[in-house]
């Protein structure tokens, strides 16, 4: 719309201050335009309308002293106009503003950054690796706790779009991430087919596919963004971990139910490749505290994670680990402990290992007593018991592996239920480490 | 719409970035260095304005002999009774009341000293010690007498080292040099700043002045330009009210910045007030802190002091503490005055590390004018005044500007790197 056209069907609000660089934003006009078309359109309204005009005076000031002179540039009220032209030198004057006269009072000036130029650089320039900043910030919109820092990005290419300044968009340095992250993703994309996901696989499909791959680049570049020009602050990798963290845990403490909801509809059959959610699986078949949650997050990222990151991760899990120990827990963080141990090491737990997690799990009172078994798909499913069925516990873990046996039909040994899921994560971890 | 004139552009501030943060140093490696430097720099010039006749000598060399005629090269140290000092505090703070920091503590009865390597002798004679500030390294003719003096005759300053010719190009070409934005205070100018920034851009109908001008200097104090009011108190909330504002004007000062970058070159110094470090030189602002600008080839963050060549022009420039600290220790009456001092001594800051914190540098001294600027600037004065120095011989040419505070003076200096004329720019809002 041209500022006349917007003048005359009365778009513009003349109760505020209307400043004329607000109108050169708006319509992209040189100032002479905006003065031009302002003051014809204020000459026709004027005998019904009064307003009051500020204009700008420019002219040289000599200054006493030095030779040299000063260039002006003043707003002047109306009123004050022609004392204006006359002290200065090679005076002109032009609108800068317009209101009603005995309008509503303006609220405080603000300052708001120009975007219209008159003159520009011939060529903005974007700064080498200045793309890799806005991923982190783009990439993680959900998970990132500073709020402003999206905005910004997105006010940057807003800007960018108004003008010839080219802000790399987050994807293509984001490839390489992507990539990363591939196989984990690309295997769970084929659960999407069937109606039986993983709790994982659930969650990637109710968030938009951008913010889960935000939620893993930001714990990428936590550890990648060291060696690399990015601009990112300090906090924001570790803030994003932490969101990760938090957001995490609400799907973490519905994982089971919804296995089990599941689980009792026994649902179509589902691909066979579900290594993440097999990752997963082991946590909620031993605990199902709060600190279980963090081992879960821990068992995804080691699961999505370099060797390095898994070496952090360990760290990270004794820290946890010191910081919930307590005397009432400490078979369970014992446990945990053994738990993260067992795949660190990447070693297929044994029999006589298996057994002996049963031992614990009979140990521990506080724990209601899980079901687990693997489904036909390779799923390992966890079914909780009321704590009162006590007495059955130790008959959970054989029927788990029981009905398991019968019905997986990728692992061959029937007994090896479990143990054969275990052998496989230890094969997938492998898998990982490997790339 | 126009394209802006480009310019060739060499940063030379690397001899500001520091490579180590090693403060355990003692300050004397770098009188030593700065002596030893000057020194060397300061023997061709004096032999060639005294000839040989007159021998060069270490004070040592003096033994205390009567009506000896040479030449001493040596550091100022100018002896002040009313020089802050922390030792002079903690060991009266017992006793009296404290007293408020001195403005000035420049006095008559100030004693001037030279020093060289190993001793020191008292100057007196064709010597101002009001004008003299410690730290300066300078060369005195002159003859020792009874009473342990030696008696100046003439003293000879580096005055900046050589300086390239300045190619005409017959073209305007304009810098722009701003200083104190302010951004905490900057609702008490928020018109002015309208009108700077629309200036900038060629839109106040200025649109070939605004084609010729190719780079915006910014001399410190964007963020916050008086010191921070510390008032004694339990209260956390205060400080972290202050760390948000801070963080606050951080966040507004990195739009501003994004949207002139577009426009032209901006290059931003750290000023004493700054969010920066506080000893000379400061370290160039974290792109972090700008995220938004920083993405641009065209903004940068660069160190105070600051160097650099656009075309054949050599600009040097601080954010004015080097100015401020001198009027303080001198009898100097202008900060114009102090700016041309420095460079007539030849060192960007001579307080330093006198009164001037800076870096304990132990095989350098990067505050030394090794090669005479063009146009030479301190940040965040008073008010706006310029000059063009010429040197003693006259063969060159410095255009001094003293670069006002644009939240003081809604001004900033414009100089045209053809000729070195420089003029003042405000913008104003005429009180109702």
């Amino acid at each position: 719309m041209s500022l006349k056209k917007a003048l005359d069907d009365c778009m513009i609000d003349f109760d505020r201050c209307v400043l004329v660089t607000d109108l050169l934003e708006e319509y992209k006009l040189s100032y002479k335009e905006v003065n031009d078309v302002l003051e014809a359109y204020i000459k026709n309204q004027e005998p019904a309308t009064k307003f009051e005009k500020r204009f700008l005076v420019h002219g040289k000031k000599k200054t006493q002293g030095s030779g040299a002179g000063e260039d002006l540039y003043s707003v002047v009220l109306e009123s004050k106009l022609k004392d204006w032209l006359a002290k200065v030198q090679d005076a002109e004057s032009q609108l800068y503003s317009v209101k009603i006269a005995g309008g509503t009072k303006s609220p405080a000036a603000t300052f708001k950054p120009m975007q219209h130029l008159e003159v520009k650089l011939a060529k903005v320039e974007q700064r080498p690796g200045a793309g890799k900043l806005v991923p982190t910030a783009n990439g993680v919109p959900a998970t990132n706790g500073v709020k402003s820092e999206p905005s910004k990005s997105q006010g940057i290419k807003s800007e960018a779009s108004k003008s010839s300044v080219k802000v790399e968009p987050s994807k293509s340095s984001l490839k390489t991430e992507k990539d990363a992250d591939k196989p984990p993703v690309g295997k769970g994309k084929h659960s999407p087919e069937s109606k039986k996901t993983s709790p994982k696989e659930q969650a990637s499909k109710a968030k938009p596919a951008a913010a889960k791959k935000g939620s893993i680049n930001s714990f990428f570049t936590a550890a990648a963004s060291k060696p690399k020009d990015v601009k990112a602050t300090p906090s924001k990798p570790a803030a994003g971990t932490m969101d990760n963290f938090f957001k995490k845990q609400p799907p973490g403490a519905q994982k089971s139910p919804t296995e089990k909801e599941k689980e009792t509809k026994k649902a179509a059959p589902a691909p066979a490749k579900k290594e993440p959610s097999k990752k997963k699986s082991p946590s909620p078949t031993k605990k199902t505290s709060a600190a279980n949650t963090s081992v879960q997050l821990f068992d995804e990222e080691s699961a999505e994670s370099s060797d390095e990151e898994e070496k952090l991760d360990k760290l990270r899990r004794k820290v946890i680990g010191s910081d919930n120990e307590s005397d009432v827990e400490k078979p369970s963080t014992s446990k945990r402990r053994r738990i993260s141990d067992s795949e660190d090491e990447e070693q297929p737990p044994k029999k006589a290992t298996e057994q002996e997690v049963i031992a614990v799990d009979e140990e521990m009172d506080r724990e209601p007593a899980n079901e687990t078994y693997l489904d036909e798909d390779g799923f390992v499913i966890t079914q909780r018991k009321p704590v009162k069925a006590q007495p059955a516990k130790k008959k959970v873990s054989p029927k788990a592996t029981a009905p398991a046996s019968k019905k997986k039909s990728p692992p061959s040994a029937g007994k090896a239920g479990k143990d054969g899921s275990k052998t496989k994560q230890a094969g997938i971890m492998s898998f990982f480490s490997k790339k | 719409m126009t394209n802006r004139l480009e310019t060739k552009y060499e940063n030379l501030s690397s001899v500001f970035r520091l490579k180590g943060h090693d403060y355990q140093k003692q300050f004397c490696h770098l009188y030593a260095h700065r002596l030893a430097e000057m020194t060397r720099l300061l023997t061709p010039l004096v032999q060639k304005k005294w000839g040989d006749k007159e021998p060069i000598k270490k004070l040592c060399e003096l033994r205390g002999e009567q009506d000896v005629h040479c030449i001493l090269i040596g550091t100022i140290f100018k002896y002040q009774a009313h020089k802050p000092s922390i030792l002079r505090d903690i060991s009266e703070e017992n006793q009296l009341a404290p007293q408020p920091p001195r403005q000035n503590y420049s006095e008559p009865e100030d004693k001037i000293v030279l020093e060289d390597e190993l001793q020191r002798v008292r100057l007196q004679g064709e010597v101002n010690g009001q004008l003299l500030a410690t730290g300066v390294v300078c060369a005195a003719l002159g003859g020792t007498d009874s009473e342990g003096f030696f008696n100046v005759e003439d003293i000879l300053f580096y005055e900046s080292g050589p300086q390239k010719p300045l190619a005409t190009t017959k073209r305007s070409r304009l810098l722009v040099l701003a200083s104190g934005l302010d951004q905490l205070q900057a609702h008490n100018f928020v018109e002015a700043l309208n009108l700077f920034q629309y200036w900038l851009a060629g839109s106040l109908g200025n649109g070939k002045e605004a084609g010729s001008m190719v780079r915006l200097i910014v001399a410190g104090n964007s963020v916050r330009a008086s010191a921070v009011a510390h008032v004694p108190t339990l209260q956390v909330a205060r400080t972290q009210a202050n760390a948000n504002d801070t963080v606050q004007a951080v966040t507004q000062l990195d739009q501003w910045f994004a949207a002139w970058a577009r426009s032209l070159p901006v290059d931003i110094m750290p000023g004493a007030y700054d969010p920066a470090n506080f000893m000379l030189p400061q370290q160039p602002f974290h792109k972090c802190m700008f995220p938004q600008a920083a993405q641009l080839a065209s903004f940068q963050a660069v160190t105070n002091p600051y160097n650099c060549r656009l075309d054949e022009a050599l600009i040097v420039g601080t954010s004015g503490q080097n100015v401020s600290d001198l009027l303080r220790s001198t009898s100097l009456d202008s900060p114009l005055e102090a700016l041309r001092c420095t460079l007539t001594w030849g060192h960007i800051a001579p307080t330093a590390p006198d009164t001037l914190a800076c870096y304990p540098y132990i095989d350098s001294d990067p505050f030394i004018l090794r090669e005479c600027p063009h146009i030479y600037f301190a940040g965040n004065c008073e008010s706006f005044a310029t000059e063009l120095h010429e040197d003693s011989t006259q063969a060159k040419r410095t255009r001094l500007v003293c670069v006002p505070s644009f939240s003081r003076t809604q001004s900033v200096a414009v100089v045209d790197l053809d000729t070195l004329d420089c003029r003042q720019v405000n913008f104003s809002v005429d009180a109702e």
